[in-house]
């Protein structure tokens, strides 16, 4: 009876905690559905435990040990997640290289003629004083 | 060099099309629009020297800083000395940070870009062999190489032997034989411009742009240059990062060959 009470802490706990992030607007909804799921199914899982609703699952798939079966469908959910996540990673990175170039482009800085200053004494040869650049081109 | 390429590509007007026919006559031009590009990370002990030295041997140039979020004064160095500085409000890393350097060219019209290190590495007095053969439209990109003969660079042997390893690996990308596959001290015209503008790799992109070029049809050529060592400070990429380096590129170009013939970047019209 320790077990269910246990059980039933943690998901229940899991539940609020995902609940009040998306009440705080902190999950996107595909996370916040994601999660919600998560946490019904840790919910039911240790609702059930009086019942043998796992092992009766387990023993259906020919999994003679239930918590191998638990233990196999979390590894696989984590992974699905972890790569999911990778792939957000990169496309926000994508798009984060995207945005700072533009960034840099819109303040691109061009140098003032005249300003151009003592740094450039060493190229006095060069006839005019003034840089060819002063605007940008285009 | 270049004899497998001549794949046209189909989906892309604006790297073939119209970008090349509404420019193809300035190309010849001895004042055809020329944006170097000076991708610089904490480049402030040699940025000045760098540009000043430019300024003097292609004074009709407009010459580009990207500035890639250093922690000195590059930016404020590069201005002064007379260059305009896209300064990145994060670090890119120099893929990114070349790239923005051919957006600019591209945005600006610019006909030609010559990328060049900004630690003194690269001497702009041979940018005019690396602008040669893009002028004569015998290619529409160079590389230049220091193992070609001129200069007197000199690697260790580790770093050798890692070259003659990409080489083979580009060689058997692009059917084409470089010597000097790391190399920064690029040319390419309009065509290069708006490929690398659109699509370029991020951490180590000197031989994945190199192959991405040949694999788009642009006709590479390797010129011989002379480079100097490295004024001061170290290459970014020594002892275990190299072994990383390696990985990564190998990686980044078996995986490039999957698509060959497919879909999303290998546009090659077989």
């Amino acid at each position: 009876m320790r077990a269910i009470v246990l059980a039933m802490v943690l998901s229940v706990g899991f539940l609020v905690v995902s609940v009040v992030a998306m009440r705080r607007r902190q999950l996107r909804e595909q996370a916040a559905l994601l999660w919600l799921s998560v946490s019904f199914v840790m919910v039911l899982v240790s609702a059930t435990l009086p019942i043998h609703l796992l092992d009766r699952v387990s023993h259906l798939v020919g999994i003679a040990y239930a918590p191998d079966l638990v233990l196999l469908l979390a590894v696989l959910f984590l992974m699905v997640l972890v790569f999911h996540l990778s792939l957000s990673l990169a496309r926000l990175s994508a798009r984060q290289t995207a945005l700072a170039q533009e960034i840099g482009l819109m303040t691109a800085m061009t140098p003032m003629r005249g300003v151009v200053g003592p740094d450039t004494t060493e190229v006095d040869e060069q006839p005019r004083g003034g840089p060819e650049s002063t605007a940008p081109p285009g | 060099m270049t004899s497998q390429h001549l794949m046209a590509e189909q989906d892309t007007p604006g790297v073939d099309g119209a970008t090349d026919m509404s420019r193809s006559g300035d190309l010849t031009r001895r004042r055809s629009r020329v944006c170097v590009v000076v991708p610089a990370f904490n480049e402030a002990r040699s940025i000045t020297r760098v540009i000043g030295r430019l300024r003097m041997v292609v004074p009709d140039a407009h010459i580009v800083v990207v500035d890639d979020d250093s922690d000195d004064d590059t930016a404020m160095r590069a201005l002064r000395s007379g260059a305009t500085v896209i300064t990145l409000p994060v670090n890119l890393g120099i893929g990114g940070a070349v790239q923005a350097g051919y957006l600019y060219a591209l945005r600006q019209g610019f006909d030609l870009a010559i990328q060049v290190d900004g630690d003194d590495q690269h001497d702009p007095a041979e940018i005019d062999r690396l602008l040669d053969p893009i002028r004569s439209r015998r290619a529409e990109m160079t590389v230049g190489s220091r193992w070609l003969g001129r200069g007197d660079y000199v690697a260790p042997a580790g770093r050798r032997i890692a070259m003659r390893l990409l080489a083979a690996l580009v060689r058997w990308r692009t059917g084409d034989t470089f010597t000097d596959t790391t190399s920064g001290f690029r040319a390419v015209g309009p065509q290069g411009i708006a490929l690398f503008a659109r699509t370029y790799p991020t951490d180590f992109p000197e031989v994945e742009s190199l192959v991405l070029a040949c694999r788009h049809g642009l006709r590479v050529e390797e010129v011989p240059v002379r480079m100097a060592p490295r004024s001061h400070g170290q290459s970014s990429i020594a002892g275990l990062r190299s072994a990383y380096y390696m990985a990564r590129v190998t990686v980044a170009l078996v995986i490039g060959s999957l698509n060959r013939k497919g879909t999303s970047k290998g546009k090659e019209a077989s």
